[in-house]
């Protein structure tokens, strides 16, 4: 599959949500442990040698699963292969839930749950609908009834 | 620079609801000629398939950090010429142009009503639903977050630039001309 790899390594030098140097393991059998700086861009989890300028490679946070493996390491794993997980390993527990709570809240997914959440609260406590005057009200996936798993709650 | 390309490519099929679906005519920086692809966009993620069947996109254009830069193009395959202005997607300048097959889905990419982008969240296209013929400037779809292509006084400046600059061009190729 062909990506704009350009334009993503671009994206990669942009102000980051979170950054900081974690022990990262990738999924692959003979993978381990190695220290890189790991960068939360908009939906993308970059990572680097820390001494190169170049991203060694990217992970789009959508459709994955973010879980806490010990006191200080998490892992991300993808639907489609649940399995494979990229192990992180932070300096604190602290450090550990504000990267598992960042990684959460990356995803389209989740910022499509909220907008919908956020909609079907306005409309309940005004009458009105909130997204009707940006002409999207009647777009389908900003329904509620479109069989989305139960709403997150709002962030704080 | 790797990507994790087997959940990209699973997340471009999977039962998430998409923003925009449809036929698109794609030309990218190292193709001259124009391509129609199945186009499926999903938050900041435009995937692009050989057919509408096809159960792996071809490629994907990640979108992030191109919304102030959708513009539509004065050119477009020949079978679209005409009166219509294919638009084009560019991440980076000359990267990919993408054209609307006129009447056949019946609905306009060329004008997204606005982009959500919260900050530092993710941007999502929201493709305007109206006929292709309709250029009522989008006033009262103007995002409040984000610039879009449908408000014309943001039209009027990107080509007024250009206008500028070609004007400058143009007085500069006269001048040397005189000499």
């Amino acid at each position: 599959m062909r990506f704009n790899e350009k334009e993503l390594v671009f994206l990669s030098r942009q102000p980051s949500e979170r950054a900081a140097e974690l022990g990262m393991k990738g999924p692959k059998k003979g993978d381990v442990m190695k220290r890189r700086l790991v960068k939360l861009i908009v939906n993308f989890l970059f990572y680097f040698r820390t001494d190169e300028e170049e991203p060694i490679g990217a992970l789009l946070l959508e459709q994955c699963r973010v879980e806490r493996e010990d006191n200080m390491a998490f892992s991300i794993a993808f639907l489609d292969e649940a399995e494979r997980k990229y192990l992180f390993e932070c300096d604190s527990q602290e450090q550990c839930l504000e990267w598992i709570d960042a990684i959460v809240k990356a995803s389209y997914e989740f910022m499509r749950k909220n907008l919908v959440f956020y909609r079907t609260e306005i409309h309940r406590l005004t009458g009105k609908d909130p997204l009707e005057q940006y002409g999207i009200s009647d777009e389908t996936r900003f329904q509620v009834n479109s069989g989305f798993p139960p709403l997150p709650p709002p962030p704080t | 620079m790797k990507l994790n390309e087997r959940s990209v490519a699973h997340y471009a099929t999977c039962n998430s609801p998409p923003d925009k679906t449809g036929f698109l005519w794609k030309k990218g920086e190292r193709n001259p000629s124009y391509h129609r692809r199945w186009c499926v966009l999903k938050g900041n993620m435009l995937f692009y398939f050989e057919e509408r069947e096809s159960r792996e996109p071809v490629g994907v254009i990640v979108m992030e950090g191109c919304g102030g830069r959708l513009k539509p193009v004065l050119s477009g395959p020949p079978a679209l010429q005409g009166p219509q202005v294919p638009p084009s997607v560019s991440p980076e300048e000359g990267f990919l142009s993408l054209g609307v097959p006129g009447k056949e889905n019946g609905v306009s990419w060329n004008k997204p009503a606005g982009l959500v982008n919260g900050e530092g969240g993710v941007s999502g296209v929201v493709w305007e639903t109206e006929g292709q013929g309709d250029s009522t400037p989008g006033g009262s779809l103007e995002s409040p977050v984000s610039p879009e292509t449908g408000c014309f006084s943001k039209l009027h400046d990107w080509y007024g630039r250009e206008v500028a600059e070609l004007r400058v061009e143009w007085l500069q190729s006269q001048g040397s001309h005189s000499d």
